[in-house]
């Protein structure tokens, strides 16, 4: 059996536990409970008729005060930078954290996912940003954990690149 | 509170994987039926992908997996293996968790109140969130504050000269680098009229001491400024510096205005004062008033006393003055 850790990394609120959730649980809650320290969670995908057992280190945000310990990133496979579409600030954390990333445990696959979709009313991050992201080779992917839009795309995703690697 | 009391549970884990020992309370973290002599990522979740070291050690503070108890995790490498000892970190687990909750949804909320009342990113809130997220009556109540007024020196003369387009890029580069700081020490941006804004600080609830986050803000602002100008050169842009008035007294709060147009906004001496300081205050300088002065506790030494003419009041008025390299 296959395993690979991969690590929700992001600033706080941005949704990596409700994404967590929508993806191994598939329920989704309005409410705001902020994750302490790290918890793992593990779920089963199959890719190409090869099972890989997905352990998801859903990690507290990064914020001024508690910055994320680079002892939690140890061993990932691959990672995903979670953007709250209408807090642009969220995108510059999640270049920090994937600066960080790099100079710990070198390079390796991550997906840059621009999470609450549904309120893209209120986005303040437009279309030409996300495009040029993704021009400039990154992977992008477009999710709301309340409707469950592009999530099971955004893992899927990650986990191809990752045994691809 | 004493190791004991925290549960304490070991594992010993040879260098290619295996469990060679293990005690301790496990079953308190979820672990059960552990065998030795098989691989211990199979048998613990979360240490499939620690082991083994690499030679430090390692900390882990505050995972929580399968049983759901929050625990810390040491690794240390011994002449057998690497060691690993957990420890109940649920004590830790409710302090941050009080704190941090606390404090990001106050993040959430200026975030909010920020784009209701700050016409340059409102997208059409309701008043009634307003009234809902700030808790003082119509009718205006009178608290301390301290009001930051900021100015782009020059920026009028530029507006003039250049198409609307080309100003409009560049004010908005200027007003978000000037923006977040204001945000970040919980000033309540009040209005932004062209190329100046008002803040208030004392209103959304916070820690801190708001004369002190008026200053830590606008040093803040002046220093992204310096940095936004920095990159503006580089691509031979033309560049601007700002100014900053603060002063701090009692105002009245309250949302004002017909009902076409009704807002949200402070009135009193102070705002005027602030006002007159700003204009007073040389590019890169931050101005403030007595009240301001006697309140900081932690910048007074940033300032250096001097005596100003503003408009309206026959005798000179004592100011303090800090120029922001
Ligand atoms: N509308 C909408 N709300 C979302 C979405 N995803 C998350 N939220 C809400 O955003 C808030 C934060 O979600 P969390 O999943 O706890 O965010 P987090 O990134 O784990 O936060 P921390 O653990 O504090 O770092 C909650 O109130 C969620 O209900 C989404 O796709 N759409
Ligand atoms: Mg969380």
């Amino acid at each position: 059996m296959i395993k690979k850790k991969i690590c929700m990394l992001g600033a706080f609120a941005v949704g990596k536990t409700s994404l967590v959730k929508r993806f191994v649980k598939g329920i989704f809650s309005d409410k705001y409970l902020s994750s302490v320290g790290v918890k793992i969670d593990k779920k089963k995908v199959i890719i190409e008729q090869q099972e890989v057992d997905l352990l998801l280190w859903d990690i507290h945000g990064e914020d001024e005060f508690q910055k994320v310990q680079r002892s939690y990133l140890r061993g990932s496979s691959g990672y995903f930078l979670v953007v709250d579409g209408a807090r642009r600030a969220t995108l510059n954390t999640a270049f920090t954290l994937q600066k960080r990333t790099e100079e710990t445990i070198g390079k390796v696959p991550f997906v840059l996912i621009f999470n609450k979709w549904d309120l893209k009313d209120e986005w303040e991050i437009d279309d030409k940003t996300m495009d040029d992201l993704s021009k400039d080779g990154l992977m992008v992917v477009k999710t709301s954990a309340k409707s469950g839009q592009g999530v099971e795309e955004a893992f899927l995703t990650l986990t191809r690149e990752i045994l691809e690697a | 509170m004493t190791i004991k009391k925290r549960s304490p549970a070991y594992l010993l884990v040879e260098k290619d994987g295996r469990l060679i020992d293990c005690g301790g309370k496990l079953s308190a973290y979820g672990i059960q039926g552990l065998e030795k002599g098989v691989p211990i990522g199979s048998q613990v979740l979360f240490l499939d992908s620690l082991l083994p070291l690499d030679n430090d050690p390692l900390f882990l503070s505050c995972v929580k997996a399968e049983s759901g108890l929050s625990a810390d995790i040491h690794i240390f490498p011994g002449d057998k293996g690497d060691w690993i000892l957990l420890l109940d970190a649920r004590t830790e687990e409710i302090r941050r968790c009080l704190l941090q909750q606390k404090s990001n949804e106050l993040s959430l909320l200026r975030k909010k109140v920020s784009k209701i009342l700050d016409p340059y990113v409102r997208k059409g809130f309701t008043e009634k969130l307003l009234q809902g997220v700030l808790s003082f009556q119509e009718s205006g109540e009178r608290r301390d504050v301290s009001i930051l007024f900021v100015d782009i020196r020059g920026f009028t003369w530029y507006s003039e000269e250049n198409p609307p387009q080309v100003t409009l890029q560049t004010l908005n580069q200027y007003l978000s680098t000037m923006t977040q700081p204001i945000l970040d020490e919980a000033g309540l941006l009040d209005r932004i009229i062209g190329d100046a804004s008002m803040a208030i600080f004392g209103v959304l609830p916070t820690t801190g001491s708001f004369p002190d986050q008026a200053i830590r803000a606008a040093v803040k602002v002046i220093k992204n400024v310096h940095d936004l100008n920095k990159i503006r050169k580089l691509d031979n842009q033309p560049t601007f510096n700002v100014a900053i008035g603060i002063a701090s007294g009692p105002v009245t709060l309250g949302i004002f205005g017909s009902k076409g147009f009704r807002t949200f906004s402070a009135v009193g001496q102070a705002v005027k004062r602030a006002a007159d300081l700003e204009r007073q205050a040389r590019p890169g300088q931050i101005v403030i008033d007595e009240n301001t002065f006697k309140k900081t506790k932690n910048f007074q030494s940033l300032f250096s006393g001097t005596t100003l003419r503003l408009k309206g009041i026959d005798r000179p008025v004592q100011a303090f003055s800090c120029e922001v390299k």
